[in-house]
């Protein structure tokens, strides 16, 4: 009752405060609390455009990337036909003629005989020199020629490396007689072909 | 001495009914102040998320675009040729560089004297992946069996697989080995 008594005669002090407090309750209720849903809502979708933004902006380096690259892959492209490789068949066939038979004669070993083929590449415009060597020598000048020809500033590539038959070791003491597939490569292009 | 209050309307003690009103009111102040702040403060946020929101949104269209024009500018059968090329080279120059001289020397130490190796030939046919076939004749299965297990062992050789065995009358035994090589080019 004294409660009562007190709000009765302070009403013009309880009053205006009873207002506050529930002026309050509904702005948090009406305003506070789903202007926050909102924002969180917002953030989120900030977040995911973000994202989107990231994945557009690589999607878009990847892009640029490609011609870059294509245009790098390109002239490199042309340089290594151009500088690295035999120019013609002609210097092809100089390449695994002339010079391997100096390689060979500087390792001494003997280059008996050999053969070679040229292949179009399936699909390629390169074209494929493969040269088939007899080479007789001791062991250590064999490897001794194969370093030689890893060393080599022309592009030769040795695919193959065989021994002419088990029993040809065995009556020929220490001298090696081995099979040898050296190949080379030129653009056709270069041949007209 | 007389403590009885006779009053029919007793006094009440109104300095703590005006301090707890006091409190209320500052607590009440408090918290108004705290939600307009947090209104003001979030209805900026808001504002800044949307303008973000809305600048990402204009940049992707753009960037989408710009992507797109740049691609239809490429010529994909061109780009394809120029890609296989550029594998074809690559396998040029790994075949180019592939060190005979290391696989022969790691071959050499791990060569028992009964097997004779005949025919040595990699492979680049995979991307990225040097095989390498070795053709091998030895006296007994045990002599191949131990330059297996050495060839294993050198940590160069991989997933070694055989194939073709033929046993002669002398009883040599042929067969042709594949492994997967990993030694360092040059």
């Amino acid at each position: 009752m004294k409660l009562g008594r007190v709000l009765d005669e302070k009403r013009s002090i309880v009053f205006p405060l009873g207002l506050a407090v529930i002026a309050n309750v509904l702005l948090y209720g009406l305003v506070v609390f789903p202007l926050g849903r909102h924002v969180s809502s917002a953030e989120i979708d900030a977040r995911t455009q973000h994202e989107q933004l990231n994945k557009a902006r690589l999607d878009y380096q990847s892009a640029k990337a490609t011609v870059t690259g294509k245009q790098q892959a390109d002239s490199a492209l042309q340089k290594f036909y151009k500088d690295v490789l035999p120019a013609s068949p002609s210097a092809a066939r100089t390449l695994t003629y002339t010079r391997l038979s100096q390689l060979a004669k500087q390792a001494n070993v003997r280059l008996e005989h050999g053969n070679n083929a040229v292949e179009r590449e399936k699909g390629s415009k390169l074209s494929k020199l493969t040269t088939t060597y007899t080479l007789t020598g001791e062991y250590r000048d064999v490897r001794r020629f194969i370093y030689s020809l890893e060393t080599a500033p022309e592009f030769i590539v040795l695919e193959n490396v065989a021994l002419t038959s088990a029993g040809e070791q065995a009556q020929s003491g220490r001298s090696l007689a081995v099979n040898l597939d050296i190949a080379t490569y030129f653009r056709s292009g270069d041949a007209g072909a | 001495m007389l403590r009885a209050n006779l009053s029919t309307r007793p006094f009440y003690n109104e300095r703590v009914v005006h301090a707890v009103a006091a409190v209320v009111a500052v607590l009440v102040l408090a918290v108004t102040a705290w939600q307009i702040a947090r209104v003001v403060r979030l209805s900026r946020y808001k504002t800044e998320l949307n303008t973000a929101i809305n600048r990402d949104k204009g940049q992707i269209e753009y960037l989408t675009k710009e992507a797109a024009n740049v691609r239809r500018g490429l010529d994909q059968k061109e780009l394809a040729l120029v890609a296989a090329e550029a594998k074809e080279a690559n396998t040029l120059i790994e075949m180019r560089t592939f060190s005979w001289t290391q696989l022969f020397n790691q071959l050499e130490t791990t060569l028992p004297e009964d097997v004779m190796l005949t025919s040595v030939r990699p492979d680049f046919k995979e991307s990225g992946v040097t095989r390498v076939n070795l053709e091998i004749q030895g006296r007994s299965g045990d002599v191949i069996d131990k330059f297996w297990e050495r060839l294993e062992k050198t940590g160069a050789f991989h997933d070694i697989e055989w194939s073709g065995l033929a046993v002669t009358d002398e009883g040599v035994h042929r067969l042709e080995m594949t492994a997967v090589y990993t030694g360092t080019s040059r």
